[in-house]
């Protein structure tokens, strides 16, 4: 598993993960973007079509249910990134990553405060707070989890051309 | 080294001076990600908080009004207009660099906010008293929201060329000095 090109490089954090096992950890980023594509469409949808007016969104609505889903796979994936950066001494990537998942739990405690306190714009000032945090969470979340895959993308180009050198 | 030139528009680019467009374009692009995300904050503050008044009109010069009239919807405004806004300085220091898959992404990204543009005064209209549209103002929130990741997805996709290029430019172009001119991104 342990890369030929030493992690110490001038100015860049390639760690010591195989080229193989970073290409598959970038994969898992991809896939995590398609997963926070497809929770901001639920959100929105959520948002606009269900709770814009007085009607309430339960716990146990369809696209709510798929929406918790989304997020729990995004929890994972950004956790599994995490610790491979941790593990594996990608400092940055560890960092942005459990960064991504603490803005993820924080966003979760808010979307269940909003569901608990009535799941409707009409239901109070901490139904809006906890929508409020969820959604600005999510969006901290997003770009932090972006910001670890350009640091996976970059080790791996970093170590293609050098292998390709010393080929 | 004549390898080492980029020529776009008359202007050569050696290595360095390369490095040195693209350190710009990043930090640009970090002021931009903020924007955006100050965006998303300010908007999701108007989304929960904020109501159409009933006095206002569906004429332009109410309307346009409205922008003004509420802090977050001000501030939503304000940070739409800047973080697309920020996309023109990267055009432009794309284009020196010779990225034309940036200067395309970005062009993507203000166009597709230009929709968004038209599409948050379309809910205030929508949602005025004289008009009282529920479907459409929805309908326009809905598209508004769905552009607004559209532009963000195009300005994600530019950062990977440029962290490519950057790569390049530091281990091949100045391949006697590996490792050297780090600006670490």
């Amino acid at each position: 598993m342990e890369s030929r090109v030493k992690p110490s490089l001038p100015g860049e954090e390639i760690g010591t993960l195989s080229l193989p096992s970073l290409r598959l950890a970038l994969k898992l980023c991809y896939a995590n973007f398609v997963a926070y594509l497809l929770l901001y469409f639920t959100g929105m949808y959520i948002n606009i079509y269900i709770t814009s007016g007085v009607n309430p969104v339960g716990i146990d609505d369809p696209t709510n249910m798929i929406h918790m889903i989304l997020s729990s796979v995004i929890f994972v994936i950004t956790l599994t990134v995490g610790v491979v950066g941790l593990l594996y001494r990608m400092k940055k990537v560890a960092l942005f990553s459990f960064g991504a998942v603490l803005c993820l739990i924080a966003a979760t405690i808010g979307g269940l405060l909003f569901l608990s306190t009535g799941g409707a714009r009409g239901s109070g000032n901490l139904t809006l707070a906890g929508g409020w945090i969820m959604s600005f969470l999510f969006m901290l979340a997003l770009f932090l989890s972006y910001y670890a895959t350009l640091k996976v993308m970059r080790a791996i180009r970093v170590i293609e051309i050098l292998e390709g050198e010393h080929a | 080294m004549p390898w080492q030139k980029h020529r776009l528009s008359g202007v050569d680019l050696d290595g360095e001076a390369l490095q040195r467009t693209l350190h710009r374009t990043f930090q640009l692009l970090y002021l931009q990600f903020a924007f955006y995300w100050a965006t998303i904050a300010a908007g999701m503050f108007v989304n929960y908080y904020y109501a159409v008044p009933g006095s206002v009109t569906p004429t332009v010069g109410s309307i346009f009004a409205q922008f003004f009239a509420a802090p977050s919807l001000f501030a939503h405004v304000l940070f739409a207009v800047l973080s697309s806004g920020m996309s023109i300085p990267i055009i432009v220091l794309a284009r020196r660099a010779r990225l034309t898959k940036v200067v395309f992404l970005h062009i993507g990204a203000i166009s597709s906010r230009l929709v968004g543009f038209v599409m948050g005064p379309l809910f205030i209209y929508y949602s005025t008293g004289a008009i009282g549209d529920a479907t459409s103002a929805s309908l326009a929130t809905f598209i508004m929201a769905c552009v607004f990741l559209i532009a963000v997805i195009l300005t994600f996709m530019s950062r990977i060329f440029i962290v490519r290029e950057d790569v390049r430019i530091k281990y091949v172009l100045s391949s006697g000095t590996l490792g050297g001119g780090a600006i670490g991104k």
